[in-house]
This record gives structure tokens, sequence and C-alpha cells, in this order.
């Protein structure tokens, strides 16, 4: 995916390089990036089990950062998102839906 | 005729201030005012800074300092520094860091913020005028280690 330390990752290197590891396990797989927020389709995603790869920009607390959204719930102040950021070792990340996700990465096998 | 010079330089600074509100608001929201070149020092030359706040791209671990004494330490260590502006970006958005800095001036809301390797912007409704845009640091790599070293320093 041509991460490069401390610079990161494109999302634009992310969908060849989720390619090459299916094809390195012999799994041909639809992956499909939505840049911008659909919330229907992280929300239907997560509805039918299947993780969805986030990324965000400019955020008050990850800043640039791609985190995994596992499930959702709907509340009365909004949506929340239940994340595995790769900051910590827990699903218990709640990520409230907001305008600086910037891109949803879907892979469906 | 008679010129009333009072009036004049009544207008003259009446239209100085205009120019500077609608270059602060442009500003805010175009990448492209971000100097060719530029140091944090002339950047931030106006404000008092009066908390910084480190977060660590690797592990999510915030460090915050308001004391005077370590704020100065990181603003020597980072002021001479050359910024460059980085017009050619990739296309899309990219993800990790090493560290990004939150710079909290007084009576200004919001914060300003310097992502390593990235560029500043700034967030929660900044009502400072500062330049935000991509830019890379003339010498990246000793940035990232000075910012390390002043990030192990604080107290978590």
């Amino acid at each position: 995916m041509k991460t490069a330390a401390g610079i990161g990752t494109w999302s634009t290197d992310v969908i060849p390089g989720l390619e090459k590891y299916a094809s390195s396990r012999n799994v041909s797989t639809p992956i499909s990036d939505y840049e911008g927020r659909n919330v229907n389709e992280l929300t239907d995603y997560l509805y039918h089990d299947r993780p969805i790869i986030i990324f965000v920009n400019k955020d008050p607390k990850y800043g640039d950062h791609a985190i995994l959204a596992v499930g959702f719930q709907d509340t009365s102040d909004g949506k929340y998102i239940r994340v595995a950021d790769g900051w910590s070792k827990t699903f218990s990340n709640f990520y409230k839906d907001s305008a600086y996700i910037t891109n949803q990465i879907t892979v469906w096998w | 005729m008679r010129v009333n010079k009072k009036l004049l330089i009544l207008i003259f600074c009446m239209l100085i201030s205009l120019g500077t509100m609608v270059s602060c608001q442009n500003e805010g929201q175009a990448d492209d005012m971000f100097p060719q070149s530029t140091t944090l020092n002339s950047l931030l030359s106006s404000y008092t800074i009066n908390k910084i706040s480190i977060t660590d791209g690797n592990t999510g671990e915030v460090r915050q300092t308001s004391d005077s004494a370590e704020i100065e330490q990181l603003l020597k260590i980072l002021a001479d520094e050359k910024f460059i502006r980085n017009d050619n970006n990739k296309k899309g958005t990219r993800a990790g860091y090493s560290y990004f800095i939150d710079f909290y001036f007084q009576n200004i809301q919001g914060y300003y913020r310097y992502t390593l390797a990235c560029g500043f912007t700034k967030s929660d409704n900044f009502s400072g005028c500062i330049p935000t845009g991509n830019c890379n640091a003339e010498n990246e790599n000793a940035v990232k280690e000075a910012v390390k070293d002043f990030y192990n320093s604080l107290k978590s």
C-alpha cells in the first residue's frame, strides 16, 4: 500500500494494496472506494456484518487517520460508529458520525 | 478645495482594516494562501500560546503542557525551520502521521494544528488569522526527531 513511516498511506493506494493482498490469497473480491461520506451505505454494510474502512481528515481526535468501522448505534444524539482505531486493542471505541469522514472503502467477500 | 486631512486618514485606516478582514476570511478557507516559504516564528508571531497538545499518531497518546517554559522550548526548536508550501499532493486522502501539534492561543477560540510532514490546519471554529495549507519542513527528519524528544520529555 506504499505506506511510509511518519507519512502514512494515501486512500488511492489502499485499493490496489487490498487487491494485491486478495490476489495473493487467490481470492477475487470487489473492493470499492466511496469518496465522501455516505451514511446509508456505511450502516447498510455494518448491518450485514461487513466491516468498512473509514478515512477521516482533520478530525479533532484522530487527525488524518483510517479506522475500521465494525458496528453502529442510533441514538437521540445521532449515529455512533463502533470502531477499531488501531490505537487501542479494544473495539470499544465509538466515533460519532461526522463531516470529517472523507472516504469509505468497502470489501465484499 | 480644502481637504479634511483627518477624514482622509480615517477613510484610509478603514480601507486597510477592511482589506485585512477580507484577507483573514480568505486565509481560513483557501490553502493557496499559505506562503511559498515561511517559519513558525513568522506564522505565530502575533499570538500568545497558552497550551500545546501533541498527539502521537502511532499510539493516539496525547501529551500536553501549559507551562510557558516548556512551550518556549518547543517554539525554540521549531522557530527557524522553513516550511515550504507543497502544491503537489497526490489525489485522495492521507491516513497516518508521526505527530500532530495543536496550538491554543490566549483569547482565541479553537486551535491551530501542525501535522508533521503534512501541513497546517485550523479547527474548532478557530477565530485567529493564520494561513493554512499543505507544506513540508525543510528538514523533515530533524523536525520529527526534535518533536519526538520534546514529546517524550512531557509527562504522560
